[in-house]
């Protein structure tokens, strides 16, 4: 598909369309939607930054290529002032303090933010069921999950109810359900995107990235959101992408994970799929190597314990002190334990227990 | 599931059989190379410690301050009231 970015701004520089008509289209879309892709809409702002772009057009000034285009965001980044509640029990009246880097870039490209979109719990899910704003349905088969954990962004993509969406990636949050609603999704490499204002999940591996109809979009907004922040020490500088590179790529080698495909558990469509897949990349003329890592089980837990064990560390703020549903017991400890086992959700409460002995298993004597 | 976490139940994890799965994993990240290879630098995304920023203390605007007051869960008379302390 053609770039949705660059077609909505030739409309808006030819005065085809006004921003504010394009938003509040958008936005009507957004609140009848009946895929439960919506925590809250964003309308006082979008409409206000809206309004500032028409003026811009009116008055002849030249409009930068993002300014003016609707997006989403999933609700686990800061965006001041509006809530922000990871979709979550414990955190559904918090309110952004400050904005996280990777939107700031966007808001500073003049890009419209319309709407805190649905996603698995603190992103921890792969369905978008697991959320106090109701099961994310699929877009295109409302019968069907929409994935996750990023999965109300992938379907306000995909119903075009925004032109791009913000998601979080820590275990194919944004690739998956990009998949299941037949969009893009991707997740860049690690430190490309400043983490600043994303709620964290499993540190060492979470991501910012985009997801959009076509490829021209994923890589207009991610290099609007790479590079080096001060904020976060794991951020890098990277190069910027071209369009020439993607157009003209001069990939030679693609590998893929044998073990995966081996695996007993992988579905026989998907697994003919895939290497179909392969084939018709072999046809290119690019070397495909099976790359042979250790056994998929173990790559799974691999995963599994570091991402349980951060996890645990970085819910461990959630404790109802600073912020979120505090309920009150008979001393502090208590308070602790009935704040997160009433607000926690009961799977949350699981994984936190399966957290808890990696932890006390690498480090006992801190945990115990 | 229990809404409180009982010394039991804690004390059962604590005493949990070690997984074989996670075993050999453990074993693996043992095992593996450390990578420091200077030429083997296609990936090279990890920040070196010169590369660290200076601590420095940035004052949160106005604006921040209120909303972290409005996030807090419970507030009397102009006060913000925390969870009770455990005494002794």
């Amino acid at each position: 598909m053609e770039s949705q970015i660059k077609k909505i701004h030739q409309q808006l520089v030819s005065k085809e369309i006004t921003c504010t008509a394009l938003v509040q289209g958008k936005l009507d879309l957004l609140q009848q939607n009946t895929y439960n892709s919506v925590n809250s809409t964003l309308d006082v702002l979008a409409l206000e930054l809206a309004a500032k772009v028409d003026a811009k057009i009116a008055n002849g000034e030249t409009i930068g290529l993002l300014e003016g285009i609707p997006f989403g965001i999933k609700d686990v980044y800061m965006l001041q002032g509006t809530y922000t509640t990871a979709s979550s029990d414990l955190l559904k009246n918090y309110k952004s303090p400050y904005t996280a880097t990777a939107i700031q870039k966007l808001l500073d490209a003049g890009a419209i933010p319309l709407v805190k979109e649905n996603c698995d719990s603190f992103g921890h899910g792969s369905s978008s069921e697991n959320t106090i704003f109701g099961a994310v349905k699929n877009a295109v088969n409302p019968e069907l999950v929409a994935g996750g954990s990023s999965g109300g962004s992938a379907v306000n993509v995909a119903k075009e109810y925004t032109v791009f969406s913000i998601g979080g990636d820590t275990g194919g949050s944004i690739r998956q359900p990009a998949g299941y609603n037949h969009i893009y999704g991707f997740k860049p490499t690690y430190g490309r995107v400043s983490r600043y204002g994303l709620m964290a999940y499993a540190s060492s591996t979470d991501c910012v990235g985009p997801l959009a109809k076509s490829i021209e979009d994923v890589r207009i907004v991610l290099n609007v959101m790479s590079g080096k922040d001060p904020k976060d020490q794991t951020s890098i500088v990277s190069n910027e992408i071209s369009e020439e590179s993607i157009e003209t790529s001069n990939v030679k080698t693609v590998g893929y994970f044998k073990n995966f495909i081996e695996s007993e558990a992988i579905d026989a469509k998907v697994k003919a799929d895939f290497l179909a897949a392969i084939e018709k990349i072999r046809a290119k003329g690019i070397e495909v190597k099976e790359l042979d890592f250790f056994k998929s089980d173990i790559l799974v837990s691999t995963y599994y314990t570091l991402a349980m064990a951060e996890t645990a560390s970085n819910l461990s703020r959630l404790d109802g002190t600073n912020y979120g549903n505090r309920i009150e017991g008979e001393n502090l400890i208590d308070t602790y334990a009935v704040t997160r086992s009433e607000n926690f959700s009961e799977e949350r409460n699981a994984e936190l227990l399966v957290e808890t002995k990696y932890y006390l298993k690498v480090f006992p004597k801190e945990y115990i | 599931m229990s809404k409180i976490m009982t010394v039991d139940i804690l004390s059962s994890i604590k005493g949990a059989q070690p997984s074989e799965s996670v075993n050999k994993l453990f074993d693996v990240i043992k095992n593996a190379s450390s990578n420091n290879n200077p030429s083997n630098n296609v990936n090279y995304n990890c920040v070196s410690v010169s590369d660290l920023r200076e601590d420095v203390v940035v004052e949160s605007s106005a604006m921040e301050k209120q909303l972290i007051l409005e996030n807090f869960p419970n507030k009397k008379n102009g006060f913000l009231v925390v969870a009770k302390v455990i005494e002794g």
